[in-house]
């Protein structure tokens, strides 16, 4: 049942700034399966909107780039080496995105309809009427009200969760294998949130749909996503599946990250943070990247890469602490 | 349509207010009219009675009502020098002035837009250093040098096209004065299409439209370039109201007699009825011009509604 639609292997894209090179995602493998939400988390500048957009080839050149190690594979082909043609035909038609921003993400001087025929046109040559037919069909399918109406309407008359179910509905058009969704609730009010991530789970399993989830809200993910992969400054630092990443974190990352959510049942003054910031990877450490904010770290942490441990076939993690013998040795 | 309408009576605040300005610092100027008009062999005598005909010595708000109520009947007064009707002049002037300004524009469009759209498409290569270096050129040179150069290269040495001169539609006479006008607002044109292009290109929109798995070329044609072109259609309905007012500088040289040569010759020979004419001419284009702008925006952009 469920296939391997993208498989990421040691994707490493780098970005060439004034003070030299960073490396943005470093090392990021992953298997995206059929009719699976795999969440992606970590906070801001971790590197999980540049995996994304890795996938559709839309680094912006020429200052980031995919390094030639990496490999993307779809289809039996490797997306990274694609030429911009080949990924065009791909991007909006087998692999579509849903971005955050839904207030800005559609253009303001065309309708909804126009918009939202645009792939079918381009990617399954069909006529106007035909477009037509299938994009209102869309509308319905993301429970837009009146959706005939709305099809004439500009997307300044929409609101932002009318406007993001307009997204979804224009990322579903050509029935894609995979939808990247980027944090596509953060900027819309928590009912609405609810909605949509109700709309998006629906889909999965009605269509089999594989989904990217990028989110830095664990909330999120405990409600939707099957398996989860934690990012931290680039790499994946945690893997498992959304169930046992609650109840036995490993990385000191994601227990602190678990610590930081607020409980219900808690009657605490402050809420727990994790101490220090995302480090600037221009100057990467020869170390785990997370030591310097670790409260576990011992000296190996700074000296050495941490290792990648697979504690089981469903738990990867990526810390010094599994590793038994070097960590007593310490 | 109603907006429309509610605009155009807003103008009329704004004609008056400009008129009275430009009537009391005409009056400030020192001078005499009547002296001025009858010449310097005339008594005091005769001077007198000719102000009395005029009205000339009734206060200065008294003339100018008297002036307002006449030119919403189109009378603009009665020039002193040329001994014609202002309006009269004003309106053999303005074909002159129309063809020159529409060929101007037509230039400076057909080699602004896509000297930006081009610069903007290839951001920091070589073409758009020298696109943009070609704009620079083009507003650095004043009309008068350039207008000048091009009367020596193709008038005199090529002996291509007439030096100066005018002869209605006759396109021999209109494309080097076209050509002069049309290349200073190129260049500024050219830079704002390249801008506004640019902004456009980082907008979150033109990402989604990529996404979908449009190529390049295809966002900037179908997604960019509409977004990109309302500062532009500002300046450039600007440009045409003031370019139909008048290029003053071009108009001189090439001899095309248009509502700028007008005023220039009103202003050498005090002539006050002909210039507040000619000026409030150009004011109530410009204002028009603002209003077409403002309409045409309500066509592009969907999120503007006038109510």
């Amino acid at each position: 049942m469920n296939e391997t639609v993208v498989e990421i292997q040691n994707l490493k894209t780098y970005f060439e700034t004034e003070k030299g090179f960073n490396p943005a995602v470093d090392g990021v493998s992953m298997i995206l399966e059929s009719g699976k939400i795999m969440g992606l988390v970590g906070e801001s500048g971790s590197g999980k909107s540049m995996t994304a957009m890795s996938i559709l080839g839309l680094i912006p050149k020429p200052f980031g780039q995919i390094l030639p190690e990496s490999k993307i594979l779809f289809e039996g082909d490797d997306l990274t080496k694609l030429s911009e043609k080949e990924l065009a035909k791909i991007r909006g038609n087998k692999i579509a995105m849903i971005f955050q921003e839904p207030m800005t993400s559609l253009n303001p001087v065309y309708t909804i309809g126009k918009q939202l025929m645009e792939p079918l046109r381009l990617h399954k040559n069909l006529s106007k009427r035909e477009a037509k037919v299938l994009a209102l069909k869309y509308l319905e399918q993301v429970r837009i009200p009146d959706a005939a109406k709305r099809f004439a309407s500009y997307p300044h008359q929409l609101s932002g969760g009318l406007r993001q179910r307009v997204m979804i509905a224009m990322a579903l058009t050509c029935e894609p294998k995979l939808i990247i969704a980027d944090e596509p609730t953060t900027a819309l009010d928590v009912t609405i949130q609810a909605q949509i991530l109700e709309l998006l789970k629906d889909i999965q399993v009605r269509l089999n749909t594989a989904i990217l989830f990028i989110t830095h809200d664990l909330g999120v993910v405990a409600e939707l996503c099957d398996d989860v992969c934690v990012m931290y400054a680039g790499e994946v630092v945690e893997k498992c599946d959304a169930d046992r990443l609650f109840e036995t974190p490993m990385h000191p990352y994601t227990i602190g990250l678990l610590k930081s959510l607020p409980k219900i049942d808690d009657d605490v003054e402050e809420l727990y943070s994790i101490e220090g910031m995302v480090p600037n990877l221009i100057h990467v450490p020869t170390g785990c990247r997370f030591a310097p904010r670790c409260d576990k770290s011992k000296r190996i942490c700074f000296d050495a890469l941490p290792p990648r441990i697979l504690i089981d076939k469903q738990h990867e993690v990526l810390c010094w602490q599994y590793d038994e013998g070097a960590w007593s040795n310490e | 349509m109603k907006y429309i309408i509610k605009r155009l009576l807003g103008t009329i605040p704004i004609v008056i207010g400009v008129s009275l300005l430009l009537y009391i610092m005409l009056n400030i100027v020192p001078g005499d009219p009547v002296a001025l008009m009858m010449g310097e062999h005339v008594n005091a005598d005769t001077i007198e009675r000719v102000r009395a005909r005029m009205n000339l010595d009734d206060p200065l708000l008294v003339r100018f009502s008297k002036y307002v109520l006449g030119a919403f009947k189109g009378d603009l007064g009665y020039s002193y020098k040329l001994k014609r009707e202002v309006s009269t002049l004003i309106w053999k002037a303005f074909p002159n002035t129309a063809i020159l300004a529409v060929a101007g524009a037509l230039v400076s469009w057909m080699i602004g837009i896509p000297a930006g759209v081009i610069s903007a498409v290839r951001k920091n290569t070589a073409v758009d250093y020298g696109v943009m270096t070609f704009a620079l050129i083009g507003v650095s040179m004043p009309v008068f040098w350039s207008g000048l150069l091009f009367q020596y290269l193709f008038g005199l040495k090529l002996k291509w096209l007439p030096i100066s001169g005018f002869d209605g539609l006759n396109i021999k006479y209109i494309v080097m004065p076209a050509i002069v006008l049309g290349w200073s607002s190129a260049a500024t044109i050219a830079r704002l299409t390249r801008s506004s292009l640019l902004e456009v290109m980082s907008a979150d929109y033109i990402r989604t439209a990529r996404e979908k798995g449009l190529l390049r070329y295809q966002v900037i044609m179908g997604h960019a370039l509409k977004n990109a072109f309302l500062p532009v259609l500002t300046v450039m309905t600007i440009q045409i109201a003031s370019l139909l007012s008048g290029a003053v500088i071009t108009e001189t040289i090439f001899g095309i007699p248009g509502i700028g040569r007008i005023a220039v010759s009103a202003i050498q020979t005090r002539d006050m009825p002909l210039l507040q004419g000619s000026v409030m001419f150009t004011t109530i284009l410009i204002i028009l011009g603002n209003l077409v702008a403002d309409v045409l925006y309500s066509f592009i952009d969907p999120r503007i509604k006038y109510n």
